[in-house]
């Protein structure tokens, strides 16, 4: 019987399943998708928001500000990136410039730094802020970072610690074992245990944190048909563009928010790119993440309100992600009542990637402490870095190369990726499988050609060292291979 | 009859004027213009009785660094032949060495025409 | 580190010319850096024929061409380094290079020649709506993983963009026994050569969508259908217009970019309407002693005159080195009416007495067609044209001294476009 079963292994499940790890408890971690971090933490905005712009009052605001200071050290500890890039909310006329206002009382009662810039300050930081702009909040502390990057990290050092992690794995049912079957540490009470039904296998665990994203609703009403809640995917479009000479913006640009959300935005990368969008449209197909023409040229008319001189001719990928939103507009976070040892963490849409170490903190010290004995494990191992190759002065490549050679041969021409770090990326604990894989990890295809010179290169690499046919390997998916089995082989 | 086609000869791809009669299913070319050079007439003139094409594919070679070699065929062939032409080519393997050039099938169904490498492969 | 007289970044058609060029002309010292475990770039994949009739008076596949100016190489001193890739190049011509042979490496060049060829524009650069499942790649990527590696990318195929690469395989993966169920083409005319069209497509009965777009991809994992859409005149979807075909692969051949990573690198201005970089007529970049010749300056139609171009890239960088160059101070501009996609070289020294060739686009089919060249106000030539398409690179020679000392411009005289 594992102590907790964590369903869904996006950045909220990473951030359970490294916490849990520290501890003497046994935990599985059940993913669906063929890799960690594949639904809403593979396809969002990757912004680290401040907190200025949640309700008061509600889980989000909480969260989101505590998740933001958080981050910094997260991230560090992780060996993951950071920036702190700031960002405004721009005003384009005087009722916005009310909003701004609002904006920035609200951010000085939750200790969000703040400060609003006219016109002429604002251009001078932002010299490519649309000519309608008359004024900007500034909100230093927001930043920005790679969300599966910390997803992957958090869970390569868990799976070192002993959590199980099975990918491909669907959860098909979920059953209430009879009430005998878990007796409490603490209390001595006995209650239920639970038994996860998937496609390879059954696992009975006395606890369950439901992280399912999108999916979380359909998790929660296997077990619980009556008392559910409904989850609603929130699809976002957006644009990614190729490193430009000069970078377009240098902070994240918010519009000022709507009902919709905080809007279509302008996002600088850790890499140098520049993300536009993300579009809001509710959808009722949970694997409705296709791209459209007609959202695609709203996000392109949105994002030239308040930026100007976008280069849309040097878009490189389009892209869409599913937003898990929930009925009332906040996170769900609970042990459920009928059901204790089944915590749900819900309809996490933005700002959820921001609120992500918080969330795992609050689900800590609100429920996981009061349900078993954390009891810190002896031996704790760390992850080793990932050697990334183009952050290096040429003396250190020169000692990786000089260890082994084939750091020295570049693989991926756009950024820079040599066949070394391709081939630790398939080999570490949580390896890629993958073309997806390899590129979430250690970027090649990531740039401007968008594998159309590496990939012939990458998927003999993964055969090879995954040991399989070049046929079989897959961009993604089960059934998403590339070349096929075809009369000339 | 006159028409309009482009010459597939050299990638110049001049746009020949063909004008041909046509007598008991028999085509007679009358005049060709818009070539730059003789070949046009001698394409036109294929191309309206009996059209030949280039074909150009790879097959299996074993010993390489790479997994296909190139072939050419020495000498167009007649177009409505491609697919049976293509058929014994794919039937061929060849091993390292092959040089550019190498004749790898010869007078291939009859037509007279060589298969031939397009590369070494040492 | 060592310095060589001339590095030759690339050893594809432009590279390898361009090293054979400077070599005739006096230099011996030349490195040719090439990423690739041979030389030969992208001919070595294509290997259809059609090349060297200009270069060497027949029609050869384009591996065979390659190997012919290997060939010349050997017969020479110049020095190749394989399996090695250039990261950056610098003002004062340092190029750091690695390679599992010598790591993390610098080498300077007395003068460097640019050779780096071209890519294709990715499915995100035109931003195709759809999911974004397997089975979707370039013309040339496909065209690698058959003619190189011998797999087989797809059963049913689409191809979106109809430029040469498109229609070649088209037919390729027809003879490799898959069905191409079509090509679309977003604008009223072929990109690619009229004889490609002809017999890449019609040969085999494939039919040519003309003024049509994909404007759907579907499938989860693998492509399960493509839908096309008829565009209006600002290429915009029309609605109502869409038709799908069940497929399992779409290719696209919807553009070429010079690849000049390295040239912005190195503080080398680039052309908006190339996208290659800004030279003289010796093929000079705004930094001094580093040429660029081939598809890294411009995307051209027929490899011959890439060979061309790569020789005199490689005659500049030897008179560049051995002190024959001639004064730069005075140079008179090129450019070009909003008819063309662009007029090369775009500026022109005016000491010398080499003859100067002029190689221009023009943006759309035009037929019946006067272009004039004009130096200031004064016609300085006037060719008629029966047909002019975007698809074909058009070429005209000079006399230097016709072109006189002031700014040179190109224009149509007289049009009637088709």
């Amino acid at each position: 019987m594992y102590d907790y079963i964590i369903i869904g292994a996006g950045i909220n499940g990473c951030f359970l399943a490294h916490e849990l790890s520290k501890y003497d408890l046994d935990v599985l971690v059940l993913e669906k998708g063929p890799d960690v971090a594949s639904g809403a933490t593979m396809a969002n905005s990757a912004i680290i928001h401040p907190g200025h712009d949640p309700k008061p009052g509600t889980l989000k605001a909480k969260l989101n500000v505590r998740g933001n200071e958080l981050y910094p050290s997260v991230c560090k500890e992780m060996d993951a990136a950071f920036r702190q890039t700031s960002a405004f909310v721009v005003a384009t006329n005087q009722e916005e410039l009310a909003v701004i206002h609002t904006l920035h009382e609200q951010s000085q009662t939750r200790n969000v730094p703040s400060e609003i810039l006219d016109r002429a300050q604002a251009i001078y930081l932002e010299p490519n802020l649309s000519d309608n702009v008359i004024a900007a909040l500034n909100l230093p502390s927001t930043g920005i970072i790679t969300p599966w990057e910390v997803a992957f990290n958090l869970m390569e050092e868990a799976i070192l610690n002993d959590v199980k992690l099975y990918l491909d794995t669907k959860v098909l049912s979920i059953i209430a074992r009879p009430k005998t079957c878990y007796i409490d540490a603490k209390s001595g009470d006995s209650r239920y245990a639970y038994e996860v039904i998937t496609g390879k296998g059954n696992f009975i665990g006395s606890n369950i944190i439901n992280a399912a994203g999108v999916y979380a609703d359909e998790i929660y009403s296997m077990l619980n048909p009556i008392d559910k809640f409904t989850i609603t995917s929130r699809k976002g479009e957006y644009f990614i563009l190729d490193k430009l000479p000069e970078p377009l913006v240098s902070r994240v640009i918010y519009p000022i928010p709507s009902s919709k959300g905080k809007g279509v935005l302008v996002v600088p990368t850790i890499h140098g790119n520049t993300l536009l969008g993300p579009s809001s449209e509710f959808i009722d197909d949970k694997n409705g993440d296709f791209t459209d023409t007609e959202t695609l040229e709203y996000v392109r008319s949105q994002v030239k309100k308040t930026v100007k001189n976008i280069p849309f001719n040097k878009a490189i990928k389009t892209f869409a992600g599913l937003r898990p939103t929930g009925p009332t507009g906040d996170f769900i976070i609970e042990e459920s009542f009928d059901f204790p040892g089944f915590i749900n963490i819900g309809a996490i849409q933005s700002p959820g990637l921001a609120s992500a170490p918080a969330i795992c903190e609050y689900v800590m010290d609100t429920i996981i402490e009061k349900q078993v004995i954390l009891k810190e494990k002896k031996t704790y191992i760390k992850r080793t870095k990932l050697p990334i190759l183009y952050k290096m002065a040429d003396s250190e490549k020169q000692k990786l190369w000089k260890e082994n050679p084939s750091y020295g041969k570049i693989v991926c021409r756009c950024e820079h990726i040599s066949e070394g770090e391709i081939i630790d990326s398939i080999r570490r604990p949580l390896g890629a499988t993958t073309l997806d894989g390899v590129k979430k990890r250690v970027r090649p295809s990531m740039g401007r050609c968008q594998g159309s010179f590496c990939q012939p290169a990458i998927i003999e690499i993964l055969a090879s060292e995954l040991n399989i046919s070049v046929e079989e390997v897959k961009l993604y998916n089960e059934g998403s291979n590339v070349v096929i089995k075809g009369e000339s082989n | 009859m006159k028409i309009e086609m482009p010459c597939i000869v050299c990638p110049n791809s001049c746009n020949l004027e063909v004008e041909y009669e046509e007598e008991n299913g028999q085509k007679k070319i009358v005049s060709v213009s818009g070539h730059l050079c003789d070949r046009g007439i001698t394409y036109a003139t294929d191309e309206i009785t009996h059209p030949m094409r280039m074909i150009t594919t790879t097959i299996k070679i074993t010993g390489a660094h790479i997994a296909r070699l190139p072939v050419i065929l020495s000498d167009e062939i007649p177009k409505e032949l491609i697919f049976n032409v293509l058929t014994e080519i794919k039937k061929i393997k060849v091993k390292t060495p092959v040089n550019e050039g190498d004749i790898l099938l010869e007078n291939i169904l009859g037509t007279g025409v060589n298969l031939l490498a397009s590369r070494s492969l040492l | 580190m060592r310095e060589h007289e001339l590095i030759v970044i690339g050893g594809g058609s432009a590279g390898l010319a361009a090293a054979i060029g400077a070599h005739k002309n006096g230099l011996k010292d030349i490195l040719i850096i090439e990423r690739a475990d041979e030389l030969g770039g992208i001919l070595l994949q294509c290997i259809h024929n059609g090349f060297g009739l200009h270069a060497f008076g027949e029609e050869l596949a384009g591996p065979t061409y390659a190997e012919r100016w290997i060939y010349k190489l050997a017969e020479t001193s110049i020095q190749v380094k394989l399996n090695t890739s250039v990261i950056s190049i610098t003002k004062d011509h340092i190029v750091s290079y690695s390679s599992k042979e010598e790591g993390y490496a610098k080498a300077k060049g007395k003068s460097i020649i640019l050779a780096m060829g071209c890519r294709e524009r990715p499915r995100g650069a035109i931003a195709i709506p759809g999911y974004r499942p397997a089975g979707v790649l370039t013309a040339g990527t496909a065209q690698e993983y058959v003619n190189i590696k011998g797999y087989s990318i797809g059963k049913k195929i689409f191809i979106l963009g109809s430029g040469d690469i498109g229609l070649i395989m088209a037919r390729r993966l027809t003879l490799e026994g898959a069905e191409v169920v079509g090509v679309a083409e977003i604008m009223p005319y072929s990109n690619g050569l009229p004889r490609n069209v002809k017999q890449c497509l019609d040969d085999y009965d494939i039919p040519l969508y003309l003024n049509h777009t994909v404007t759907f991809i579907d499938g989860h994992d693998r492509v399960s259908s493509i839908t096309i859409s008829k565009v209006d005149d600002n290429l915009m979807p029309i609605s109502g217009t869409e038709k799908t075909f069940e497929v399992d692969t779409l290719l696209l051949s919807i553009g070429l970019i010079p690849e000049n990573d390295l040239s912005e690198i190195a503080g080398i201005k680039l052309s908006p309407a190339t996208k290659g970089a800004f030279v003289n007529n010796e093929l000079e970049t705004s930094v001094p002693g580093i040429f660029s010749c081939g598809n890294v300056l411009h995307v051209h139609d027929l490899v011959d005159y890439v060979s061309k171009e790569g020789e005199s890239a490689g005659e500049s960088a030897a008179n560049f080195v051995l002190g024959k160059s001639n004064d730069k101070s005075e140079s008179i501009d090129v450019e070009c009416s909003s008819d063309f996609g662009y007029i090369l070289p775009s500026k022109i020294n005016i000491l010398g007495d080499s003859p100067v060739e002029f190689m221009y686009r023009i943006k759309k089919p035009m037929r019946d067609v006067t272009i004039g060249i004009y130096s200031g106000d004064n016609l300085i030539r006037k060719t008629k044209k029966k047909t002019l398409l975007p698809s074909i690179m058009e070429k005209v020679l000079i006399e230097k001294a016709k072109l006189g000392e002031s700014d040179i411009r190109i224009a149509i005289i007289k049009e009637e476009s088709i």
